[in-house]
């Protein structure tokens, strides 16, 4: 591959991106002329396959070059031409809408593709913040997170997740728990927690029973947001737990005379491995008094 | 570490892109095909140390790519990334059930690309 732009990588790839822009310009053309069609109700089968795969690919380049808003568009258009038959012509009338709001996107300015390395040094004072779930809704977050300040990723699948270097003193981690491999995403959570000191981890969720959310926290889970709620509101709770890093103190007392209910309380209650350490054994009486501080990790029972 | 790499992906922007990435940034050697067949005999006859597959590519798709590379003596050990579009976890889910070594999704990081690939294969950062 040539490098017309000298050693500088950020340099060379900001060409080869640039080429990728007028691609997709002239992919979205393609589209435009399928939605023509469409509408008239000319656009056969192999047409509509074809202005899929079109929709399809435009999803996964726009962003690699600077277009996240526009990779999000296609992959719904992608959706909305998925189908056995012909298309209801209400999602014919909803893919040309998307495929207006794909052009608008795409002129726009772009982002920069490359400001990961190239903004390195800007990147390190902004908290970082790791999305991962479904990749439309964490697109939103993210995006809502960039706004927000946050240098924001999104990873639709634990394995891409994993291969995220999230940075030291980062960050906070976003992610969908009502997923088929729950457990996979647990182990992710405890991993990054052993890899990352006072990493927060929010979870988004849509499930309110107890034992799923005391396995949540016992794998690190350090805060729970209702997975529908707004993209503006699950920053501002990562904000605000990222905020709350630096240390308070919770004196809590936890009356129960069930001793399982005292330990599940116990585990809720200290989420971060090695913060609970009771003075004494369990309670006689069943009564548990709970000193959490993040900076001294102590804890007591009476 | 310079290794060879070998992608396989229709998609003109998406191949140089990346090719560029995992040349520049990441300092690899990368050879590349736009189909399934061509991807194949490169396979065979370079022996990359990766292959990255994009999974909605012409003739063969990525997973029967996968496959075949798998059949063959020649080819079966060598680590396979998907990259992907698509975005149901039930698809990633599939897929993650071929037998491949990981997946990348697109649109990637062009500069973070590198280290994901080597955080999937377990190689050193670039």
């Amino acid at each position: 591959m040539s490098q017309d732009s000298g050693d500088d990588p950020a340099a060379v790839l900001a060409d080869v991106v640039e080429r990728g822009r007028a691609d997709g310009l002239e992919r979205l053309a393609e589209l435009e002329t399928a939605m023509i069609a469409l509408l008239e109700d000319r656009l056969d089968s192999p047409g509509l396959t074809e202005a899929r795969r079109v929709a399809h690919k435009l999803a996964g380049s726009a962003g690699t070059f600077g277009f996240p808003e526009a990779s999000r568009i296609a992959a719904d258009l992608e959706q909305e031409l998925t189908s056995e038959g012909p298309l209801p012509r209400e999602r014919c009338l909803r893919a040309t809408e998307l495929t207006e709001q794909l052009r608008a996107a795409l002129e726009r300015p772009a982002e920069d593709p490359v400001a990961g390395s190239q903004d390195a040094g800007d990147g390190q004072d902004r908290p970082r913040l790791l999305v991962l779930g479904p990749r439309n809704r964490s697109t939103v977050i993210a995006d809502a997170a960039r706004d927000a300040g946050f240098d924001a990723h999104v990873s639709s699948s634990v394995s891409e997740a994993r291969a995220h270097r999230l940075p030291p003193g980062a960050s906070a981690v976003a992610i969908h728990l009502d997923v088929d491999r729950t457990d996979a995403i647990l182990r992710l959570v405890a991993d990054l927690h052993a890899a990352h000191d006072d990493l927060v981890v929010l979870g988004l969720t849509s499930r309110d029973a107890f034992t799923d959310r005391a396995a949540a926290v016992e794998a690190g889970v350090t805060a729970f947001c209702a997975a529908d709620r707004p993209a503006e509101e699950v920053v501002q709770l990562v904000q605000q737990r990222l905020d709350r890093r630096g240390g308070r103190t919770a004196r809590l007392v936890a009356v129960d005379d069930d001793p399982h209910v005292l330990d599940a309380l116990r585990t809720v209650l200290a989420p971060w491995p090695g913060t609970w350490r009771p003075a004494r054994s369990r309670p006689a009486l069943g009564t548990s008094s709970v000193r959490r501080d993040r900076t001294s990790s102590s804890s007591t029972s009476t | 570490m310079t290794r060879r790499l070998l992608i396989i992906d229709d998609d003109d922007t998406v191949r140089q892109i990346a090719q560029a990435s995992l040349e520049i940034v990441g300092g690899h050697e990368v050879l590349v095909a736009k189909d399934g067949m061509g991807g194949l005999e490169l396979a065979e006859a370079e022996r990359p140390d990766a292959i990255l597959l994009d999974v909605m590519i012409p003739d063969l798709d990525g997973p029967e790519v996968l496959a075949r590379l798998r059949a063959a003596d020649a080819t079966r050990n060598i680590p396979v990334v998907f990259m992907t579009a698509k975005t149901r976890q039930s698809e990633l889910d599939e897929l993650a059930s071929t037998g491949t070594t990981g997946v990348i999704s697109k649109p990637f990081d062009a500069m973070e690309l590198p280290a994901q690939l080597a955080a999937i294969l377990g190689w050193d950062a670039p």
